[in-house]
């Protein structure tokens, strides 16, 4: 009888304590590793006095929330963008200096992983609290086969920008809900603002170009048994990608410079682009994330009209946007694994992750977050945390993606092609050929 | 009518520094110098080891190692240890020489540098006639300026010739729209022309560039080698009634050959090759039509994952083309006595 | 019609033949003058771009005209770039770290590659020809090739993270240029000075150091400044070799790209780092220019 019920109470306090470590007060470390006296997490980009401040708050809750690291540094690091493959790959090789804890695009992460760079926490994502509530598609990225080797820290879509007096004065009441529907509302646009264009499409944007192909019921690839097999040459497919050029071809609702550009301008070019074309007044509207808005020109128009909506369906619904974002992962070779991990939970709890994400113009993984209507209110967020809801990632966290579409750019070559002229069929069929060798081979 | 040329001089120009010199006759002295170079026959080699240490330590046995790595399926996995490296023969040339990018990168490669390279020696040489004509002061001046082009970092130069043809907001498409239209100017053609999305004008911009950042240094070796060309010969040419241009054939060009053939040679190398202009010039590596073989070597090496085995048996086909390219000259240096 | 200033022929010519010649030589001193404004002002627009635009805030950059002076000049592009706001380091600890490893690679560089270039040019030995050509044979080597090979290598001699390491990778690709360029100006000192030397008695430590290095000295300077450019420039080995653990050590082209962003860059801050950058190597030239031109007139054409 006394047993059972000290054993209750054992339960009932574990429980508590459990439910307490979930709410964020004092903890024991996840496992019982020796306390380090500094753990290194190496950020992607460059400090700015913002992330600085944030980041001091996040420790000073881990000090907190772990008495056992109180006297823990944490010491972080900034890695341009540019140099972080390098930077990882010397640090895995030499086996010293390297992080503890790393921030890595959510599109690198597979790579990563599959390179063995990156620590298994399976089982601590799984004890998680918060773990369950990452949004699917987010956590299955970070996933390879059955084994998790990051957790999601923020994450983005794309949508379409616009101007919402824009929008009333041509009498467009609603967004536009199909292809047809939007392709009339930019010609529309494009009579109503003389000199503008109406929906600007680079041909170097495979993110957003993704989106219409999958609009259209394609796939860009699928992986059928441990085998790409490439599907841009399927008449779904290929009814996107002929959408997609035709904006510039046939409808003329996007300028000839925008050929061998990104979303925002020629790579390295201090102007031009979709994204200040937009700021500027001369594009109606622009298809990008809400992190766009740290690009615009600082002598942007009309910036309190600023508005998003999802990019629609061929016919009906939304086009699947992929779900770009950060992800945070233990180094493989760290010496502190518990530690380390401990850190991420901290950096990564649903409020912390919630601040960050806000501040960037992102929105934090977790699906209660994006649905619990806190972003609807905001007339900008809005139409992006809706666009969140209907995502897709694959094939772009396949292994080989990014040999695919940094490397050899089948994408953007295939769609600069076409919208220099070249002929469609057979085009769409060589990128076609192109992807689903270097998705099984890394190579052409 | 005295003919002049180079061989009227033996002794002054194009002195060979084989060997010691003939025995003057007198016996001391001879049977001295003799001594001297027979007591320290080491002395070469004990003169070289430091810079053939340095050189092979970490140049030419990196080499090799390379050389192992193209036929070795070398990857992160094997560079870190995880992964044992294993022989795959030669997959990896075949791979390159199977692969249609990298005959376009070598195309653009060897029209590129058919095209930089001669002009860089031209407007060099040009320069280095001009500065031997002017007044010391202005001679300095200009070869100052001159050399500040050439000591300009490389990725500054680059963005800074980026910009000023970039479509919006770039100096060269602003005045072309202005040009009128009969001089091949006019808005329609150049207002926003995009000078980095398609080869021959991205390549055109690159050529500019180069010319820019390389005419410096041909221009100072030029002007050094017209120095030491004695003004006697000038104006026996000239009391001769020799024009310039026969001027330029018969004494300036063949004293002026031995650099020119030094220049040509390095300036085929470096431009052949050349990577951060053109990686930068073609938007880092997202234009594959414009890619030249610098950019291929460090987008197969260098992208993720990585695949060293495939960047070393690059690094060698690159070398190896080379080699074919400039075995005529270097054959010909030896035949001339320049290596002797 | 070669003009050599002060070498008018001398006899017989009609006074008028004078005169139209002086006038002549006088036109075309300005038409070369005018030449050698039109090549300076032309080297130097895109440089006088950068310039201007390290002052320009950030409208201006992006401004649809182009306006070779910036409207309202600022220094706050600068201040970014100086205060290393963006890693949290001063850039003069990069500063410091680029010059330390330039001056190490170039003094190195120079007294290797003379006392081979002595070698080479003095004496002839078996396999001289053969070093000659295996020089420019390394040259033809893309150097991203040979970034992993000399990992392996200083990853096993602990030589990673440290500017020394950097350094004598920097000194050794310095030398086959500096020894080609090298031997071409101890060929050019008379031979009969070091006979006559050591006729005197004097032996070889002695003429090298009192004939041959005072002598080759311009020549010293030339190749100098080649390889302080290659130094200072140099971006890929410094990258893989530092970790950025430590950024503390750092040199400037790496300090550089922390002005590039992901999908768009500082571009203020980019030129002023890029003119800051350049003023080291001007000066450095401009000190020795003048023993420079002196140097490549003594060396550059024999053999």
């Amino acid at each position: 009888m006394r047993n059972y019920k000290a054993a209750g109470a054992i339960l009932a306090v574990s429980a508590l304590t459990a439910l307490a470590a979930g709410c964020g007060s004092s903890n024991t470390p996840s496992s019982s590793g020796s306390v380090p006296a500094q753990l290194t997490v190496w950020r992607m980009g460059n400090s700015t006095p913002a992330q600085v401040t944030w980041m001091n708050g996040v420790v000073t809750q881990f000090h907190k929330a772990y008495p056992a690291y109180a006297k823990t540094k944490v010491h972080v690091v900034f890695v341009p963008w540019g140099n972080r493959t390098t930077d990882w790959t010397t640090a895995f090789s030499s086996g010293k200096n390297g992080p503890d804890i790393t921030e890595l695009g959510n599109t690198d992460t597979p790579t990563q992983a599959s390179l063995g760079m990156l620590a298994n926490i399976s089982s601590d994502v799984h004890q998680w609290g918060p773990g369950s509530n990452i949004v699917k598609g987010m956590l299955a990225n970070d996933t390879l086969g059955s084994s998790v080797y990051a957790v999601p820290w923020f994450g983005g879509v794309r949508g379409i920008w616009y101007r919402k007096d824009q929008f009333a004065k041509a009498g467009i009441t609603a967004p536009p809900a199909s292809w047809a529907q939007l392709v009339a509302d930019a010609k529309l646009l494009m009579k109503k603002n003389p000199g503008t264009y109406g929906l600007g499409a680079p041909s170097d944007y495979t993110n957003g170009i993704v989106s219409f192909i999958w609009g259209a019921g394609g796939q860009v690839a699928v992986d059928q048994g441990g085998k790409w097999v490439a599907e841009l040459n399927s008449p779904q497919s290929e009814a996107g990608i002929k959408f997609y050029a035709d904006l510039y071809l046939t409808e003329h609702v996007s300028p000839k410079t925008y050929i061998g550009q990104t979303e925002l301008g020629a790579p390295g070019a201090t102007s031009g682009g979709s994204n200040e074309d937009f700021g500027l007044g001369k594009l109606d509207m622009y298809i990008d994330g809400p992190w766009a808005k740290a690009e615009f020109p600082k002598n942007s128009v009309d910036t309190a009209n600023f508005a998003s909506f999802p990019i629609p369906g061929e016919s009906s619904g939304q086009s699947p946007a992929f779900a770009g974002g950060s992800d945070l992962a233990v180094w493989k070779l760290t010496k502190y694994p518990a530690a380390s991990w401990d850190l991420v939970k901290t950096m990564d709890s649903v409020s912390n992750s919630t601040s960050f994400a806000n501040s960037q113009g992102f929105f934090p993984p977790f699906a209660n977050q994006l649905t619990g209507g806190a972003y609807s209110s905001n007339p900008l967020l809005a139409g992006f945390a809706k666009a969140a809801t209907v995502t897709q990632i694959s094939p772009l966290n396949a292994k080989n993606w990014a040999i695919a579409d940094t490397t050899d750019a089948v994408i953007p070559t295939m769609m600069k092609a076409l919208m220099q002229g070249a002929n469609f069929t057979q085009t769409v069929n060589k990128a076609n050929a192109e992807l689903q060798t270097i998705l099984n081979t890394g190579k052409k | 009518m005295t003919k002049l040329s180079t061989q009227d001089r033996p002794g002054q120009l194009g002195r060979s520094w084989g060997g010691p010199p003939a025995d003057p006759g007198g016996l001391p002295a001879g049977a001295r110098i003799g001594t001297f170079v027979r007591r320290h026959r080491l002395a070469p080699y004990l003169l070289l080891v430091p810079a053939v240490v340095g050189v092979g330590w970490l140049i030419v046995w990196p080499t090799i190692q390379v050389g192992v790595f193209s036929f070795q399926n070398y990857g992160i996995e094997q560079l870190a240890g995880v992964a044992p490296t294993q022989w795959v023969g030669l997959a990896n040339f075949s791979t390159i020489l199977r692969d249609p990018e990298f005959w376009v990168s070598l195309r653009n490669s060897v029209v590129f540098a058919a095209v930089v390279v001669p002009l860089t020696l031209v407007t060099g040489t040009g320069v280095g006639l001009l500065l031997n004509r002017l007044g010391r002061r202005m001679s300095v001046f200009v070869s100052a300026t001159t050399l500040l082009a050439w000591a300009t970092p490389t990725v500054a130069a680059t963005v800074i010739f980026y910009w000023i043809f970039n479509p919006d907001g770039g100096v060269v498409d602003w005045a072309l729209t202005r040009l009128p239209g009969w001089l091949g100017g006019g808005a329609a053609t150049w207002a926003g022309f995009n000078w980095t999305s398609s080869v021959v004008p991205v390549y055109t911009v690159a050529t500019l560039l180069l010319v820019w950042q390389g005419f410096p240094f041909v221009a100072v070796s030029v002007l050094a080698g017209l120095k030491t060309v004695p003004a006697e010969l000038y104006e026996a040419a000239r009391v001769d009634g020799a024009g310039p241009w026969r001027v330029f054939r018969k004494i300036t060009y063949p004293l002026l050959k031995p650099i020119f053939l030094v220049l040509l040679l390095l300036s085929v190398i470096w431009d052949f090759g050349v990577f951060p202009q053109l990686f930068i010039l073609t938007g880092s590596g997202a234009n594959l039509d414009e890619y030249n073989l610098g950019i291929y070597v460090y987008q197969q090496a260098f992208s993720t994952p990585p695949s060293y085995g495939l960047g070393g048996a690059l690094a060698l086909v690159l070398t190896v083309i080379l080699l074919i390219i400039t075995v005529g000259y270097v054959r010909a240096s030896i035949r001339q006595g320049a290596l002797q | 019609m070669t003009t050599h200033p002060g070498s008018l022929p001398v006899t017989g010519l009609a006074p008028a033949r004078v005169m139209h010649a002086r006038t002549s030589a006088r036109l075309r001193a300005v038409a070369l003058n005018g030449a050698g404004v039109v090549v300076a002002v032309v080297t130097l627009a895109p440089i006088v771009w950068m310039i201007s635009t390290a002052f320009k805030p950030r409208t201006e950059i992006f401004s649809l005209t182009p306006h070779i002076l910036p409207a309202h000049p600022t220094l706050s592009n600068f201040g970014r770039v100086l205060s290393g706001n963006a890693i949290g380091i001063s850039f003069w600890t990069f500063f410091q770290n680029s010059l330390f490893v330039t001056a190490v690679a170039v003094l190195a560089s120079s007294l290797l590659a003379l006392l081979a270039a002595v070698a080479v040019a003095r004496f002839r030995f078996r396999f001289r020809t053969s070093f000659l050509i295996m020089l420019l044979v390394v040259q033809m080597l893309p150097q991203q090739a040979l970034v992993i090979a000399l990992f392996i290598n200083f990853r096993a001699l602990n030589l990673l993270d440290s500017l020394s390491g950097l350094a004598l990778v920097y000194t050794a690709f310095a030398l086959p240029i500096s020894i080609w360029m090298l031997r071409n100006f101890v060929a050019a000192v008379p031979r009969e000075m070091e006979e006559a030397a050591a006729i005197d008695g004097a032996g070889p430590v002695r003429i090298f150091w009192r004939i041959l290095f005072p002598l080759v000295a311009p020549g010293l300077v030339a190749t100098s400044v080649f390889s302080f450019i290659y130094a200072w420039n140099e971006y890929i080995f410094a990258l893989t070799f530092l970790s950025p653990n430590f950024p503390a050590k750092f040199t400037l082209p790496i300090y550089v790209t922390y002005f590039m962003g992901q999908r768009s860059s500082d571009w203020g801050a980019i030129m002023a780092a890029s003119t800051l950058y350049t003023i080291p190597p001007i000066v450095f030239f401009l000190l020795v220019q003048r023993k420079m031109a002196r140097g490549l007139v003594a060396g550059a054409v024999k053999g």
